[in-house]
């Protein structure tokens, strides 16, 4: 023993990253019962490889077979009580039922379509997965969910029968509705627009019901909404439901619940208290989004891009994507899909009214949302071009003031403002660009700010030193897009212009150590914004693992 | 402390303690506690899905293997072992049953109270119908050398071997288990190979 921390180092030095991607892909492999074959050259590097892959067998062996069903087959061979989801052939009997298929799964549980032995009909039977038992949280929600469901009667809603606990596994009886999911029928297209509207009619009824009965849905989203035979939509899962009248049962202290893709930005960020019924109107403008345009509203692959963008940016305007839209249709779901829940429609009901006027071809009422929250709103969608655009409006004010105070003194006024004027129209061009998405346009944007400025200052009066705290500025600024290597090109060209901008109008006195000094201070502060964004990247995506 | 050794010694602990030595009865016992500990683990959690205090049901099984000791009719350290894991596997059923049925406080509900006569029966032919083949019992001292080598390792090593190997989580899983992350955890679970490989070998070459 007292040698192993010489074992370790030694251990350490002899780290091959192929040895150990070898023996993962191994283990994965010996995991579901494939062979493999040892590499000849690594074998060379390792001599102990052969030992090591058969302590990987040992190992395996000693884990049982075949994993769980090995484990689950010696725990079963005495009783069939433990009969759980996983592993067991269907069908098969669970109390007065019996199991003929798997419906899904959904995040705590397994849908089966289950047929009543008595009644001799069917029904949709969701019990808590087998894994899934060792949570009493899990097991309190699930029966929340039964509870909170159980009262509830509407056309649109799944019903709830019956609820226990049948050998030991918590189940929950539904009415069985179909096998077809909003989301299979978004997959399979072609719904018109009005088909459209008319479907979230129908949704919002439904959720306008809940939201009645005290019950908020919190996971509204496609795949959560039944379409039966005659195509209705019925909603269903009440899983995360939160029961905001008597309920003291509510530990969910902020973890993220819900789907990101429909969750309100509000849930995103985990702010529990302040997920109210207007979180699920935001649902369904989400839903309403994808069922106009195919995408939902922020479709990022990255969790971790969607609740950023959930937060700091607008989804495209619908009728950008799909020109057919018209454009009451396109207010009610960005009415829905306001950041501020105080924004949103006022309730389930006044959405679903809207849309009903709407259909009818008679005028929506929602009322306007006043010139502040409409340029709040576009500030958000185009972030850079906002502040460009606000920054050029300051040093206008600034230069055309001192020019009214002293008129003609100032040789440098005209080329200044055409130089601003130049900046403003290439900001709008890049815009236009970035939102094409070419290649590349954020880092010539980033590039080109700190040249034009450096032109600026060109050709400003003298002594020029004191501005050259504009590229600090810039430095900072380019952190906003959240992107390292952005924070690197702003800084080496800045620190480039710097030299440049010295050398042909710097003052003659300066002491000749000075440029490099600020230079010094410039990477430095570009330095220190690269650290804070990639701590604020890696906080995000600590958060977003869920 | 030669595994092997140790395997040899434990058919004379065997003997022994069928001859009615008791002090080599409960040193028997006590040797195989890790092989029981490592087992009962990664039934408990495998099938739980989480971390699951499984120290009580090594307890019991160890406690019921006493109590049915004059039953086992075994005489090979295979056998012994076999019968310790049947043994184990009927309780870690109870375990599982018990912890999902009750309000999931397993430490209230284990039965302390030793059993009447009749329920060790199952043992009784569980052991008679183990037809000792072979190939199972040579498993089963592998095996049996294996949770030794385990128990040997530090802590950290021993768990990410625990989740990865005996529990087949992914690597996603074990960091998130294990708080750290997924790089860590993979130069963690090599180094803890190659030290338990290094422990097997070291007690091959005592022998």
């Amino acid at each position: 023993m007292t040698d192993r921390g010489a074992e370790l180092s030694d251990s350490d030095s002899n780290f091959d990253p192929e040895l150990l991607e070898f023996l993962e892909r191994h283990c994965d492999a010996i995991q579901d019962g494939e062979h493999f074959s040892i590499p000849e050259e690594l074998l060379k590097k390792h001599p102990n490889l052969m030992q090591l892959v058969d302590c990987i067998h040992l190992l395996d062996s000693m884990a049982g077979g075949g994993g769980q069903d090995k484990v689950a087959e010696t725990l079963l061979s005495s009783d069939s009580s433990l009969s759980s989801s996983s592993f067991q052939s269907l069908p098969r009997e669970f109390g007065a039922y019996l199991l003929e298929a798997e419906l899904g799964r959904g995040g705590m549980g397994v849908v089966y379509r289950a047929r009543h032995q008595t009644l001799d009909s069917h029904f949709a039977l969701k019990m808590v997965r087998s894994c899934e038992f060792a949570s009493d949280e899990e097991v309190r929600r699930f029966f929340r969910e039964a509870r909170a469901a159980s009262r509830l009667r509407h056309s649109n809603i799944v019903s709830v029968h019956d609820a226990g606990e049948h050998e030991g596994i918590p189940f929950l009886v539904m009415a069985y509705i179909s096998e077809f999911t909003l989301a299979d029928r978004i997959k399979m297209g072609e719904i018109s627009l009005d088909e459209s509207a008319a479907m979230l009619v129908q949704i919002t009824r439904a959720v306008g019901y809940l939201h009645r009965q005290d019950v908020i849905h919190r996971d509204l989203k496609p795949s959560n909404i039944l379409i039966d035979n005659d195509g209705n939509a019925l909603v269903t899962d009440f899983g995360l439901a939160k029961v905001f009248e008597h309920d003291d049962e509510q530990t969910m202290s902020g973890a993220i619940l819900g789907t990101p893709a429909y969750m309100s930005p509000e849930q995103a960020w985990g702010k529990v208290n302040s997920v109210t019924y207007r979180s699920d109107l935001y649902s369904l403008g989400a839903i309403l989004y994808e069922l106009l345009t195919g995408q939902p509203p922020f479709s990022e692959s990255v969790p971790l891009d969607q609740i950023l963008r959930l937060r700091d940016s607008e989804p495209k305007h619908p009728q950008k994507i799909n020109p057919a839209i018209s454009r009451p249709l396109a207010q009610i779901c960005m009415r829905c899909l306001e950041k501020k829940p105080e924004n949103r429609y006022g309730s389930a009901d006044e959405l679903a009214d809207d849309l009903e006027r709407f259909l009818n071809h008679e005028p929506i009422v929602l009322k306007s949302m006043g010139l502040w929250n409409s340029v709040r709103r576009w500030a958000r969608r185009e972030p850079a071009l906002v502040v460009h655009l606000t920054a050029f409006l300051v040093i206008f004010t600034v230069v055309q003031l001192a020019e009214l105070s002293v008129p003609g003194l100032r040789p440098s006024y005209i080329p200044e403002m055409i130089i601003l004027g130049t900046w403003g129209a290439a900001s709008i061009v890049f815009q236009r660009l970035l939102r094409k998405d070419v290649r590349f346009v954020r880092r010539c944007w980033v590039a080109s700010d700190a040249i034009l400025f450096t032109a600026a200052v060109y050709y400003a009066a003298r002594p020029i030193e004191s501005l050259v705290a504009g590229y600090a500025l810039l430095i900072v600024a380019s952190a906003m897009w959240y992107k390292p290597r952005l924070v690197a090109v702003t800084t080496v060209t800045s620190v480039i212009s710097y030299f440049f901008l010295h050398s042909m109008r710097g003052d003659p006195e300066t002491p000749g150590h000075y440029p490099y000094l600020v230079a010094g201070i410039l990477i430095v502060t570009g330095g220190i914004v690269i650290s804070l964004v990639r701590r604020i990247l890696q906080l995000l995506s600590f958060r977003s693992r869920f | 402390m030669s595994e092997s050794k140790q395997s040899t010694r434990i058919a004379l602990l065997l003997e022994n303690a069928r001859n009615g030595d008791e002090r080599a009865r409960d040193e028997l016992f006590e040797c195989c506690r890790n092989y029981i500990n490592v087992i009962a683990r990664t039934n408990v959690e495998t099938w739980m899905k989480a971390k699951v205090d499984s120290s009580d049901l090594v307890q019991q099984t160890l406690l019921e293997a006493h109590r049915g000791f004059r039953d086992f009719e075994g005489k090979s350290e295979g056998e012994w072992l076999a019968w310790l894991k049947q043994i184990l596997a009927h309780n870690t059923h109870d375990f599982i049953r018990r912890f999902r049925a009750g309000k999931r406080d397993v430490k209230k509900e284990v039965r302390i109270q030793p059993q009447s006569p009749d329920a060790s029966a199952p043992f009784r032919e569980l052991a008679a119908r183990l037809d000792s083949p072979s190939q199972v019992l040579m498993d089963h001292e592998q095996e049996f050398e294996l949770a030794n080598a385990i128990s040997r390792l530090p802590d950290d090593y021993r768990e990410v071997i625990q989740l990865r190997n005996l529990q087949r989580l992914s690597f996603e899983e074990v960091s998130e288990r294990m708080e750290r992350s997924r790089g860590a955890v993979q130069m963690l679970w090599m180094r803890a190979l190659n030290k338990l490989q290094e422990i097997l070998v070291e007690n091959q070459s005592d022998s």
